[in-house]
């Protein structure tokens, strides 16, 4: 649940006349320090350290050696590291573009409907949010498994002979995180779609454009940063996602962050570890950059974000 | 227009009939703030009289709205004082004022209803419990929404909201009431209602209160006396027949009422009229103030207010001096029409005919003459 | 030609609406399934449910899965708190600046947000490491589980303080309130939505939390999804759905009393 919320948008001060209190201004943004310490010392500086110290040879858990990219080359010279680089972004991408298509459905709907069931939408959508990612894969292994609900029922009907090994494909953790991620796009697609003007739609079809038509040439480019900010909170929680790859992968798939929870704790190599790490975040920033700085390029003057 | 024997009214009725309560008394000296480097206010200095309504008036950016939340307290001038009935308050804080502000939006707390808000600046002033519902409920019944107390903000239209905040203001009983464009965000006819409410209640209460505006009208219904600001400072202080009749420049003159300016050539002086040449060449004689005379020749401006001429028949012999040009637009408002003429040099000036529907209006390009009653200009020194 | 587009557009929204009755069906069916399984006796359940039995809540309801419940509970409420206070007051200096220093300082508080989880576990581990600590345990899991409460509170805070007007504290300071007692009787009662659904994301960030506390579980101090995911790991049993079950239950709990207080999906969907 990261950037879903809705940030603040300007205060409304009255421009051009002055606040009251404007020489306070310093002493109120002290009020700030104390949470920007906390993320620095938890947050912010330990993973700028483990950025650099993945630089360096480990030994066990601790740095000893001298400055070395070892780290990165052991790693990029390893055949399953790479394939294992692969998955992860190329699962990554299709949980982002599956949450973006589902998500766009549902946010239509919420916000361009006025049925009477968009209350229980909503609600259905809420639910996953509240509960714990765990439960959800659970729910996903009782009805996958080679023993679970989907197999058994489909080999009762005679549909299927022998159960089909979904768990450790990567179509079910690609399911699996879908179903974890896609209240995300929903919500950001939703807060996007409640900034278009229902009229330039209705302006649209009145031009004689089909609902299709309208859809592609007037809602999807004046909510074109909505869908890709939703495409980069669903690719960056995928890409570091763990527990639904544990799970429904079975054990013999994996991505990066099941990775570095191997390298971790099985293997030891802590190095290793902090290299692997470093690339999730290398990955996640570089699709971040790219994609917000081709969303800027597109920008439309005067359409506010 | 009969804003002079109204306001001539209100000003004899203020003084003689009604003071409910002496009110206070609040000057400025020297007040002088700057802002980002440029400077709002210059040197400002005025006294508003104890019950006197006294208006700032003057365009966005003229430095009234810093001057009013210099008296509330919300910015601090940076050098001159401000004195509250002889107590000098330039460094107090606003809640330890006793003024009160009326604000354009409304500013309720959405939180609190109706009576809450009200309640809220007599619970500051530590008011018993049984005090505050009886005045809340009395300033409940002065705005005229007895029964009202317990609907939330949100649940009133804009002009029961400024209402609320008015008795919200007044409630405290502040020694100094501050309007800070309390009617600009209402519709027409809503805003002309208020004005007299808000009028009747100062005058009631004998409230000191200062109010500002950027419109004129407001000001000239409302007010004791009219201060017509521009860049920070005060262009002329006057009550609003002095600044209607006799403003004492060409901003003044353009910002209050509709003007006609026209230039002309000034020829002698006759007491407190003068004898003008217009362009076209004809002689008027028109007002003019008591300082400083011009030298024969000397090019200067007449100002004429549209309702102060009249059309008149281009083959009637003028009794009083005219100006001949042709219709450019005509406009029927029904009550009145004003008429656009174009006089020699490309100028236009307007005439307001008032009645219009015992008259024939001319047409758009017909040629019209312009007469000028003597002594209904009155020539700005440029 | 005019009928024919009609019926294409008719096609079109039946097609849009079953998309969307799947889509819903996929989003529920993984999480009935799980409260299915906890009351039948089976070890899968079997279709159609007819059999119905509290065996595995038997399993469930122990001091096994009940200390890691309670222990995330007392994790998820102190962080809570703590990133209330601390991002409520960020919130409102970030609402009262001026853009420029807000813009940055903004983007930091809620820069953990955009950070994958599992690379901040990570880094505090070694971090803590480094120093010589093996100081793992409930202290720690608060210290991280706080920055990404901080950047919920933050934004939901912020979203609420836009709706305050500072022209109201003008009002409450003129009218004869001092600064504290205008804060006291107008800002926080406007905050105090955001401030209840900033709790309540902060709270189930914290209690739901797998990514975060992958590293900085110790066996005497383990959370109950951490529990939940090692225990899935190497085995199936039905009486996880028991203890999943329960926990949803104490969260759902907490957001029922929440959305007494703050209407969530106004920080949600925006407006």
């Amino acid at each position: 649940m990261r950037t879903v919320l809705t940030s603040p948008t300007k205060a409304t001060s009255v421009p051009g006349r002055p606040v009251p209190g404007n020489n306070k201004r310093r002493s109120k943004l002290n009020l700030g320090l104390p949470g920007i310490i906390w993320v620095l010392a938890v947050c912010a500086i330990p993973t700028a350290v483990m950025l650099g110290t993945s630089f360096f040879t480990y030994e066990g858990a601790s740095v000893t050696g001298p400055v070395t990219l070892e780290n990165y080359t052991d790693l990029f010279s390893d055949s399953y590291f790479r394939s294992v680089l692969l998955d992860t972004v190329w699962m990554a991408a299709a949980v982002g573009v599956i949450c973006l298509i589902l998500g766009t459905l549902v946010a239509h709907f919420l916000v361009r409907s006025n049925s009477r069931l968009r209350g229980l939408v909503i609600l259905l959508v809420i639910l996953p949010l509240v509960s714990s990612v765990v439960v959800r894969t659970y729910g996903w292994l009782v009805l996958l498994e080679n023993g679970g609900l989907i197999n058994s029922v489909a080999m009762d009907l005679g549909l299927i002979d022998a159960p089909i090994a979904f768990i450790g494909s990567r179509f079910a953790v690609i399911i699996g995180l879908v179903h974890v991620l896609l209240p995300f796009s929903v919500f950001t697609i939703m807060s996007s779609l409640q900034g278009v003007d229902s009229s330039l739609e209705r302006a649209s079809r009145d031009l004689g454009a089909g609902p299709v038509a309208t859809f592609r040439r007037i809602t999807i480019p004046l909510i074109a940063p909505g869908l890709i900010s939703g495409f980069i909170l669903t690719f960056t929680i995928s890409i570091g996602a763990y527990a639904t790859v544990a799970v429904l992968g079975g054990g013999s798939l994996q991505t990066l962050a099941v990775l570095v929870r191997e390298r971790m704790v099985t293997s030891l190599e802590w190095g290793q570890a902090a290299a692997i790490a470093a690339i999730i975040l290398v990955i996640g920033a570089f699709v971040v950059g790219l994609l917000l700085s081709f969303s800027r390029k597109t920008r439309i003057p005067g359409v506010s974000e | 227009m009969s804003i002079t024997q109204n306001t001539r009214h209100n000003a004899q009725s203020d003084t003689s009939d009604t003071p409910v309560r002496g009110g206070s008394s609040v000057a400025l000296r020297d007040i002088r703030k700057s802002l980002g480097g440029s400077t709002i206010v210059h040197k400002l200095s005025f006294d508003v009289q104890p019950s006197e309504f006294l208006t700032l008036l003057g365009p966005s950016g003229c430095g009234k709205t810093t001057t009013l939340n210099m008296v509330a307290g919300f910015i601090s001038p940076d050098s001159g004082s401000i004195i509250l009935d002889d107590e000098a308050v330039t460094s107090e804080p606003p809640n330890k004022r006793d003024s009160t502000m009326v604000f354009q939006q409304y500013a309720l707390f959405p939180h609190l209803t109706i009576g809450e808000n009200i309640a809220y600046g007599l619970k500051n002033r530590k008011v018993p419990a049984s005090e505050i519902r009886k005045r809340v409920d009395g300033a409940l019944q002065r705005v005229g929404l007895d029964g009202q107390e317990d609907r939330y903000p949100k649940q009133l239209s804009g002009g029961q909201q400024q209402r609320v905040a008015l008795a919200r203001a007044i409630v405290v009983e502040p020694k100094v009431l501050l309007l800070d464009e309390p009617l600009s965000n209402l519709d027409l006819k809503l805003r002309e209602q208020l004005r007299l409410e808000i009028k009747h209640l100062q005058r009631d209460l004998g409230l000191t209160t200062i109010f500002v505006t950027h419109d004129q009208t407001e000001a000239l219904v409302m007010s004791d006396r009219i201060a017509v600001m521009r860049d920070g400072r005060i262009e002329q202080l006057g009550t609003p027949a002095e600044i209607y009749n006799s403003p004492s420049n060409e901003f003044v003159a353009g910002f209050v009422g509709q003007s006609n300016l026209v230039d002309a050539k000034f020829l002698r002086r006759d007491g407190d009229r003068c004898i003008v040449e217009l362009n076209d060449g004809t002689q008027v004689s028109v007002r003019i103030s008591a300082e400083p005379t011009p030298t024969s020749d000397t090019p200067i401006r007449v100002l004429f207010r549209p309702e102060s001429l009249h059309l008149i028949d281009t083959t009637e012999d003028a009794s009083s001096p005219s100006i001949d040009g042709h219709a450019l637009e005509v406009v029927n408002e029904g009550d009145n029409a004003t008429v656009e003429v174009e006089i020699s040099g490309g100028k236009t000036i307007t005439v307001r005919v008032p009645d219009p529907s015992g008259t024939v209006l001319p047409v758009p390009g017909d040629s019209v003459r312009v007469a000028i009653p003597s002594e209904t200009g009155l020539a700005l020194l440029t | 030609m005019k009928n024919n587009r009609g019926s294409i557009a008719r096609a079109g929204n039946a097609l849009r609406n079953v998309l969307l009755v799947l889509t819903m069906f996929f989003v529920t069916v993984p999480m009935l399934v799980v409260v299915w399984t906890s009351i039948q006796p089976n070890t899968y359940p079997k279709f159609p449910p007819t059999q119905f039995s509290l065996k595995w809540w038997n399993e469930a309801l122990t001091g096994e899965w009940m200390r890691p419940l309670a222990l995330s509970a007392e994790i998820a409420g102190i962080a809570t708190i703590i990133s209330v206070i601390l991002g409520s007051a960020a919130a409102y200096a970030l609402a009262r600046s001026n853009s420029r220093a807000r813009t940055m300082l903004e983007g930091f508080l809620t820069s953990p947000l955009l950070l994958p989880e599992i690379v901040i576990s990570l880094a505090v581990l070694q971090f803590i490491s480094m120093f010589g600590g093996s100081w793992l345990g409930p202290e720690l899991l608060i210290a991280a589980h706080v920055t990404i409460g901080i950047p919920f509170v933050v934004r939901t805070v912020g979203v609420s303080l836009v709706g305050v007007d500072p022209l109201w504290e003008r009002a409450a300071y003129d009218l004869g309130a001092s600064r504290l007692r205008t804060f006291f009787t107008i800002t926080l009662p406007l905050m105090k939505s955001g401030i209840f659904a900033g709790a309540l994301f902060a709270f189930i960030m914290s209690f739901n939390n797998v990514e975060l506390s992958l590293f900085l579980t110790s066996r005497s101090a383990t959370t109950l999804p951490i529990k939940i995911l090692n225990y899935m790991e190497f085995e199936y049993s039905p009486s996880l759905a028991a203890v999943a079950v329960t926990g949803m239950a104490g969260i759902l709990l907490i957001a029922v009393i929440a959305s007494r207080f703050t209407r969530m999906t106004d920080f949600i969907g925006g407006r």
